[in-house]
């Protein structure tokens, strides 16, 4: 499937572990979360090249001790109403501090572009339904965010003249 | 030519930020009317971006909701949405029990202009609709209220800017309420929102928030617990995110009835939710407090009270003319409420005409009201969680001619609080997922219940109706709430006695088999009849039933049978 990072269709360099497959020897593998902690134990300490998937019903804490061994971490959509990969990636990448690849898999909308750039993810795994321009007049579509912490690419937010304490009493009693 | 000039209020003003930001959106979902049509997305696709701009499909027609941030709005906005009920609508348009406006009669390809035209005033319909972050609401009185603590709408607009558009929190499980109130008498049903937001003031004087999470209405109605006893200002935003970050990621998504975040706090139990947001608010990191600080000193500064004049608290001509007619005395009592500044008063126009439709308001009216706002309430408006609209600063010695001009737009029923001002959907009529109509029967009672005099001897009661189980007409917490539901082709409709949604809320309860439609009018009536004849002294609705329950209820409504 093609692959969009950084506004342009990339190389795929990564493969999915399929069931049963062996992870020993094997480089760029992309291994389902349930099997994280095995190949975890056989994977030589300072190896790169290895990546999870990760159920969007999984509790992303259990990654947290795993990520500085780990690559990238693709999460999942089934549907694109189904908003929780937007809150593992925000967790990954904001609170765990991940500085790997986030993949976006499954049934997302250019629409929702966006969003997933703001929220931490940077690859995105994509049908051939939509053209790449499509997808990329989308992640600025609205180019203003109210949420300063989650701006990205270039996204205004409200200027402000200097900062400031939290006041003791700032709104009229 | 009459150049007539508003007052502008001391109410949230755009930017050139804010501006730019509505503007793209309406852009953008003009864009994503224009793939529907050419076929890029599919319905399925388009409907949740659709909802998300306050657009339903409804039974004749497409239905608008826009959005009126927590109840404000200047007379100028109030002028607008009056243009669109005549250009647009069939001349009116309808207040929600959100404090916000609907249309019942839109075009899909008029959507797009209606937005633009409320951008030009500084309004939208962003998140009306949707599993996002509705609407936040607030007391009506905010602001003027002589009980409240400090004003709660800067802290409304800072969640309205947080909860805009937010990324993460766009496509949640199911929609998402949050109501915030900054008086101890609780005027915006806190514990029956996703979120409920109640001021308090610390020993020192210091303000913060009590956080009350998990209550609502609808299938399953749930009164909220407090998960944060005390929250202190700066910490609200972290704090919210913490909460919506928990539901996002475990709030269940396998049965649209259960997908309420009062399901999630219900199954996990109140302890262990808490215990997962206090995690996820200690882990998160903390880097827009300063932000969240200026912006909140900056929103704050558009909310400076209004330049009130000092007057004496007590107008002879006023005083005189209570004693002299009773009409005045009746409209005074129920429709007013007392201001936080000598000499001024809380003016409410009623929606709720004898035999009309509850909500529903012309364009006459509405640049009525408009006109009084500007000459008499410093041109602001609200729209009450009732279904009417407030002038919140009036000087007491003017509210004769503000009294004289309202009955001639008939808006001075002295009904608010009382039977007549009854909160109902819009039922079978219009909504596609009603399953009885329940204007009719709002109207059938409010003809029968038309004697204001023996209104204001009943006393406090609040009458719901929901058409269906959504509970959209808050029958919950009604201290009578009717249910229309359809048996086998026929409508017909539950009592519940009990409900309420102040602050000792508490959801009503079934009172005993249905009544036909041709029936349910009469039952209310056997209803309140009992109260009257077993109420002590001084005693309302609610504390009558608390002290004696449904027994002398049943009796008299089952008992012949």
């Amino acid at each position: 499937m093609p692959v969009i990072e950084n506004h342009s269709f990339v190389e795929d360099a990564w493969n999915h572990l399929e069931d049963g497959d062996s992870a020993e020897n094997r480089s760029m593998i992309i291994v389902p979360l349930a099997r994280l902690e095995e190949v975890l134990t056989g994977w030589p300490a300072g190896h790169r090249g290895l990546g999870v998937d990760v159920p969007n019903d999984a509790d992303v804490d259990v990654l947290t001790r795993h990520l500085a061994r780990l690559d990238i971490v693709t999460l999942n959509f089934p549907g694109f109403a189904d908003g929780r990969a937007f809150s593992q990636a925000r967790s990954i990448r904001h609170t765990d501090h991940f500085g790997g690849t986030i993949r976006a898999r499954g049934g997302f909308l250019p629409d929702q572009y966006g969003f997933l750039l703001q929220s931490g993810v940077d690859s995105f795994e994509v049908s051939d339904r939509f053209s790449l321009e499509e997808w990329i007049r989308h992640a600025d579509a609205v180019p203003a965010t109210y949420q300063h912490d989650y701006a990205t690419g270039g996204l205004a937010t409200r200027p402000f003249a200097e900062a400031g304490a939290w006041p003791e009493q700032p709104h009229y009693g | 030519m009459n150049m007539h000039v508003s007052p502008e209020p001391n109410m949230y003003r755009y930017d050139e930020f804010d501006r730019r930001f509505v503007d793209a959106r309406v852009a953008q979902f003009r864009d994503q009317v224009a793939r529907r049509l050419d076929g890029t997305i599919t319905e399925d696709e388009f409907k949740p971006m659709r909802l998300m701009n306050g657009l339903y499909h409804q039974l004749h027609a497409y239905m608008l909701r826009v959005a009126v941030p927590y109840g404000t709005m200047s007379s100028r906005q109030l002028n607008v949405l009056a243009d669109i009920a005549d250009k647009y609508d069939r001349g009116y348009g309808h207040w929600t029990t959100r404090q916000n406006i609907q249309f019942n009669w839109i075009r899909l390809q008029d959507a797009a202009d209606i937005l633009d035209m409320l951008a030009n005033v500084e309004m939208h319909a962003i998140q009306t609709s949707g599993n996002c972050i509705r609407n936040t609401t607030t007391d009506a009185y905010a602001g003027a209220a002589a009980d409240e603590l400090a004003d709660p709408r800067p802290v409304c607009e800072l969640i309205r800017q947080w909860s805009s558009l937010h990324p993460e929190f766009t496509y949640l499980p199911r929609k998402f309420k949050i109501a915030v109130t900054g008086s101890p008498n609780d005027r915006a049903a806190v514990r029956v929102h996703d979120i409920g937001l109640r001021m308090h003031l610390n020993a020192a004087g210091e303000r913060g928030w009590e956080v009350l999470v998990g209550g609502g209405q609808g299938r399953t109605p749930m009164i909220a617990v407090t998960v944060r006893d005390w929250l202190r200002e700066a910490d609200l935003l972290p704090y919210l995110t913490a909460v919506m970050r928990v539901y996002n990621l475990i709030g269940r998504r396998d049965n649209k009835y259960k997908a309420r975040i009062k399901i999630l706090v219900h199954e996990m139990g109140a302890e262990a939710f808490s215990a997962a947001v206090e995690k996820e608010f200690a882990e998160a990191p903390r880097e827009t407090l300063e932000v969240d600080a200026r912006e909140l000193v900056r929103i704050s500064s558009y909310f400076a009270p209004p330049a009130w004049e000092t007057l004496a608290p007590f107008v002879p001509e006023i005083e005189e003319k209570k004693l002299a007619d009773r009409g005045f005395r009746m409209w005074l009592a129920a429709n007013t409420a007392a201001h936080k500044v000598p000499g001024y008063s809380i003016v409410n126009a009623s929606f709720k005409p004898a035999g009309g439709i509850p909500g529903d308001a012309t364009s006459q009216q509405m640049r009525a009201v408009a006109a009084l706002a500007d000459t008499y309430s410093f041109g602001e408006v609200r729209v009450t969680h009732a279904q009417n609209l407030t002038m919140p600063h009036v000087r007491t010695a003017d509210l004769i001619e503000v009294w004289e001009q309202l009955k001639q737009h008939g808006l001075a029923e002295a009904n608010i609080g009382l039977i007549g001002d009854i909160i109902s959907c819009p039922g079978l009529d219009y909504c596609a997922l009603a399953t009885a109509r329940s204007i009719p029967v709002a109207q059938e009672i409010s003809t029968r219940c038309a004697d204001i005099k023996k209104q204001h001897d009943v006393g406090p009661l609040k009458l719901n109706i929901s058409g269906c189980i959504n509970a959209c007409g808050h029958h919950h917490v009604g201290h009578i709430g009717i249910l229309g539901v359809d048996k086998k082709g026929r409508e017909f409709y539950q009592i519940t006695l009990g409900g309420s949604s102040a602050g000792n809320a508490s959801i009503g309860k079934i009172l005993g088999p249905g009544f036909g439609a041709d029936e349910i009018a009469g039952a209310v009536e056997t209803v309140v009849d009992t109260y009257l004849n077993v109420r002590e002294q001084g005693e309302e609705f609610l504390q009558t039933y608390r002290r004696l329950g449904a027994a002398p209820f049943k009796e008299a409504l089952y008992a012949s049978n």
